[in-house]
């Protein structure tokens, strides 16, 4: 977990091919004291994830998930093993925080300020810190941009108490995308939704990964929706997680609503089911 | 047509104004009525007085109400305020400074289970031990000077200054928005911890976009509570030691066994109290977001 890990794989980038996230031999124990009862949530991670790559992870609940992505979002401390965005250690000095937006389950819209501020949120502290460089209006008219993208426009002043279950997310997920990171890691974050509204947000979500170009690590409970968004779906075991099977998805993109009913699309939905079910 | 229409909106609104009101109203002349109505059955104004002799009572001296009232509330102000600005920044930094918090508390807690009244004389003491220790804020001549020719410019010159009635008017009232604030500021949900984080947010940081706007319901609440306080404070800390104020008309009152008097100053100080309270209220609401205040 030192810089010393980091530096290899960072000189390797120019060589082409690099992972964007990277998980490699990577442990979670929690309760690492000796007086605690410890549990072990991840073993023997390796994971990698391409630029622009769409993974989904699925796996039974208390498997891990959650943790796999906040490791990733250097939420937590790997026990063992190192855990990379872009080739640099998360847990370093050097991380760059710019470089990745965190998705969560439940809105994280501050019910004090109005949407358009709760954007700008993240762009403030980023700022302060000197992780960004545009100027504030810059960051001003993406917030109006981000907005018409997921279809709120017309909201910028009303308060998240105002919206919707459905539109506070697309808050959330444009308050993750307004300083442009190119990594974005999504904790269930449709998971409250109902059936409608979350294949709307899906197929929006498709889109504007499509117009960015980002790499999306998704974790979701709900299979079809893994098998309908992603490139790769990784099935991890129950705990300690592991990473149990790693199934390609090549229905061809873009998706739509039709892809659903596609026989391809039953086949893998259908694939991922048994493997899922293997891990019970 | 639209004009008709706007007019009718607006007979409607002040008709609902208008029956709102109605019961407040009912509420006034039944207090009126049963005021009557005792004093006519006991029939003896020292024991209690009737409405027409407190009113007669008090317009007498009606100059010297008015100044001391004056005096009374503007120790209620500053007090309120001092309650307000240290119990918040002394909460934020407790809140924030871990070990602080374990040191703090068992101090605090024993401190708020000492009935406050008891400590009103120490207060007055350090202040007339010590007369350097009274902080004049700014004075000015009070309008009641300008309105009546009895009372000199001197008398009616008021000063909003930290002495020993405010200091005892702010320690009571400090509590609850130290407290609150502090329970408030540990509120704030993971998730947004979470997010903090992940954008590498410095701890003021936190405590700036996240900790101290999670706080603000409660500080919000907290306040309310703190208008009542520091008026009680301040009263009864004019009651105990001072020269000054409102609550030493009622002690004289008491002395003269005045009871018409006593009245009409309890009476002057309610409405007093709930003019202060509701322009609090409405502060809290025009000065922070929609939904602070429910």
């Amino acid at each position: 977990m030192s810089n010393e890990t980091a530096e290899p794989t960072t000189t390797s980038t120019d060589s082409g091919e690099e992972a964007m996230i990277s998980f490699s031999g990577v442990d979670k124990i929690y309760g690492t004291d000796a007086t605690e009862e410890t549990v072990t949530a991840l073993q023997d991670i390796d994971l990698d994830v391409d630029a622009g790559e769409f993974v989904s992870v699925v796996g039974p609940s208390g498997c891990g998930k959650t943790t796999l992505l906040h490791l990733a979002a250097g939420i937590l401390e790997p026990t063992d093993g190192t855990v990379t965005i872009d080739g640099i250690d998360v847990q370093g000095a050097e991380h760059d925080r710019s470089e990745v937006g965190l998705v969560f389950q439940q809105p994280v819209a501050l019910e004090w300020r109005t949407v358009k501020k709760n954007l700008l949120l993240p762009v403030q502290i980023l700022k302060q810190n000197g992780a960004i460089d545009e100027s504030m209006d810059y960051y001003r008219e993406r917030a109006d941009e981000l907005l018409e993208l997921v279809g709120l426009e017309g909201f910028e002043d009303a308060y998240p108490n105002e919206l919707s279950g459905g539109m506070q997310q697309r808050v959330t997920i444009s308050q993750a995308l307004i300083y442009d990171p190119s990594v974005l890691l999504m904790d269930e974050p449709f998971g409250s939704l109902d059936a409608m509204t979350k294949d709307e947000l899906n197929l929006e979500l498709l889109r504007i990964w499509d117009e960015t170009e980002k790499t999306v690590l998704f974790i979701t409970h709900d299979l079809n929706e893994a098998v309908f968004l992603s490139d790769r779906v990784i099935v991890l075991s129950p705990r300690p997680g592991r990473v149990a099977d790693e199934i390609e998805i090549d229905l061809p993109r873009p998706r739509t609503g039709e892809t659903r009913s596609r026989d391809r699309f039953v086949e893998l939905s259908t694939e991922v089911h048994q493997h899922f079910k293997h891990q019970r | 047509m639209a004009t008709k229409s706007h007019a009718h909106r607006r007979f409607v609104r002040t008709r609902h104004w208008v029956t709102s009101r109605v019961p407040t109203v009912i509420a006034g002349v039944v207090f009126l009525v049963l005021w009557q109505l005792t004093a006519m059955v006991i029939d003896n104004n020292r024991i209690f007085a009737y409405p027409e002799y407190t009113w007669r009572q008090v317009s007498e001296r009606s100059d010297t109400v008015f100044i001391r009232i004056v005096e009374t509330f503007s120790s209620i102000a500053v007090a309120f305020v001092l309650a307000v600005i240290v119990g918040v920044l002394l909460g934020v930094v407790i809140a924030e400074v871990y070990t602080l918090r374990q040191m703090a508390m068992p101090i605090v807690i024993f401190t708020y289970a000492i009935p406050h009244p008891i400590l009103a004389p120490v207060f007055i003491i350090w202040f007339i031990v010590n007369p350097g220790a009274e902080i004049v804020l700014f004075s000015f001549t009070g309008p009641s000077a300008y309105l009546l020719d009895s009372v000199t410019a001197a008398d009616a010159a008021q000063s909003f200054a930290i002495d020993g009635v405010t200091t005892f008017g702010a320690w009571v009232g400090f509590f609850p928005v130290f407290l609150s604030t502090i329970t408030g500021m540990n509120a704030l949900e993971e998730r947004f911890e979470q997010l903090g984080t992940v954008l590498g947010a410095t701890r003021w940081q936190m405590v700036r976009y996240f900790r101290f706007w999670r706080a603000l319901p409660n500080i919000a609440s907290s306040i309310k509570a703190t208008v009542q306080l520091s008026i009680i404070g301040v009263i009864v800390a004019e009651f105990i030691a001072s020269s000054e104020g409102i609550g030493y008309q009622i002690v004289l009152a008491w002395k003269g066994a005045d009871l018409g008097y006593m009245f009409g100053v309890l009476l002057i100080i309610m409405m007093g109290s709930y003019l202060f309270y509701q322009t609090v209220v409405w502060l809290l609401k025009v000065l922070t977001p929609p939904g602070t205040i429910e």
